[in-house]
């Protein structure tokens, strides 16, 4: 009997050590039929997006089996600006517009410095998170328009004022934001 | 012989078993066993900010936007307009987004920060801006009493807190991701009885000033009461309970202002794209 299962063991045993060599693997860099094979330290060490409703950790490697679902990485100057997925399209928009970037170096946003971070980015320096969705599918060219374009809140003031005074409602008032 | 291998083979396994189950567990208990005594439970407007974004993301992971440029531009001035009367800050992260979910469920959302859904069954049923103008206004209402991040509890507030404190990136994100989720089935279940009360009160304040019907709001919140919309569970409040407030809001706002054709007419041209 104990004979039978000492192949068994063996290759539990093996198999054991291999998966836990492949969790200790940290130095992944895969972007699967993408237009480039990532193989560097990106700016941003940590980027927390979300993908079909779950957390999806981009933290220099694709620490995730979703990254199958990544299709395409863009760069501009050696950072990734966009990862692109079959279905979604994430924009990682504030860590590039964040004021506290500007003067905020890789380092200390991956070691959660906040000596650059204004009272806007203290908790952005540290957690680097930043995401927001977009449809691929139906878009088709992610240039031309967008949903996070549709849910942004600026408008034009000009069309408004105009909506407002078509529509009989109150003095033109700016938005207090 | 085989059997001693056989032996020393079973026997390593079960130690590699125990401890990866130790290691595990291990890494849990790290998590849980935190001391969070003295850590505040004040959420910054950055926590609102990536909570309500984090939500947006998931409704819109959930339903599609209605795709008409016009019609949600059409939202966005109505909402601009009304929420031009918030008491907001300043602050960049405290704006307000609307957008037209394309579902024909009963739903609507106020996330916090601003993040601001409806169906467009919600559109439909309305038969003038005035009656829509009341649904965004009610919406900004209960986004503006921050109902939503007031819901967690406070432990996972002082997990946030305490996750930036101490640089933990891993409690970080199980925070965030909890308040989402908590967040979410909260406004799902169709968030409290004082919500409701408070956004009455509110709505019926900014529509007034800008320049809406009250009339109308109460015209729209009665008819989707009886239509089954805002959540009729007996946890919340009930229309003849909404009724005296809406009635004695508008009695304190003045002299309701009329139903303008011209908003009437660009209303039924916008819900015709529907």
């Amino acid at each position: 009997m104990i004979k039978k299962l000492v192949p068994i063991l063996i290759f539990l045993l093996l198999f054991g050590y291999i998966a836990m060599a492949q969790e200790d693997d940290l130095e992944v860099y895969i972007v699967t039929n993408s237009v480039k094979v990532y193989d560097k330290p990106t700016k941003f060490s940590k980027v927390t997006v979300v993908e079909g409703g779950s957390f999806l950790v981009v933290n220099q490697y694709f620490e995730n089996e979703s990254f199958k679902e990544i299709s395409h990485v863009r760069f501009e100057n050696e950072e990734i600006v966009e990862v692109y997925f079959k279905e979604k399209y994430i924009v990682i928009d504030e860590l590039l517009s964040g004021d506290n970037l500007s003067t905020a170096t890789s380092d200390e946003i991956s070691q959660g410095e906040s000596s650059t971070a204004s009272t806007r980015g203290s908790r952005e320096s540290v957690s680097g998170i930043s995401f927001a969705y977009l449809d691929l599918e139906k878009i088709g060219n992610i240039k031309d328009t967008n949903k996070m374009e549709t849910l942004s809140s600026k408008i034009n003031e000009e069309k408004w004022e105009e909506f407002r005074k078509n529509g009989k409602l109150g003095e033109f008032k700016k938005l207090p934001y | 012989m085989n059997k001693k291998i056989a032996f020393i083979f079973v026997f390593i396994s079960v130690l590699l078993f125990v401890a990866n189950c130790v290691s595990t567990e291990g890494t849990v208990n790290n998590t849980e066993e935190i001391d969070l005594t003295g850590v505040s439970d004040e959420l910054l407007l950055d926590d609102e900010y990536y909570i309500g974004k984090g939500i947006a993301a998931q409704i819109l992971a959930d339903y599609k936007i209605v795709e008409n440029n016009e019609v949600n531009e059409y939202l966005r001035f109505i909402g601009a307009t009304i929420s031009a009367e918030t008491n907001v800050s300043g602050d960049i992260k405290k704006t307000y987004s609307f957008a037209l979910l394309d579902t024909e469920e009963k739903i609507a959302f106020a996330a916090p920060s601003g993040f601001i859904f409806l169906s467009k069954v919600l559109m439909k049923e309305c038969l003038n801006e005035d009656e829509f103008a009341g649904i965004v206004g009610n919406l900004i209402g209960l986004n503006m009493g921050k109902f939503a991040i007031n819901s967690l509890p406070k432990e996972l507030k002082q997990k946030i807190n305490y996750s930036f404190d101490n640089k933990n990136n891993e409690l970080m994100e199980k925070s965030y991701m909890e308040s989402i989720d908590h967040i979410y089935n909260y406004m799902k279940a169709g968030y409290s009885k004082e919500a409701h009360i408070e956004a009455d009160k509110e709505a019926l304040r900014m529509l007034h000033t800008v320049g809406y019907s009250t009339e109308a709001y109460k015209s729209i919140i009665t008819k989707l009461m009886n239509n089954g919309y805002f959540f009729p569970e007996s946890s919340l409040p009930s229309l003849d309970e909404r009724l005296s407030v809406i009635d004695s809001a508008i009695s304190n706002a003045g002299n309701p202002y009329k139903i303008a054709e011209e908003r009437t007419k660009r209303f039924l041209d916008m819900k015709s794209k529907l």
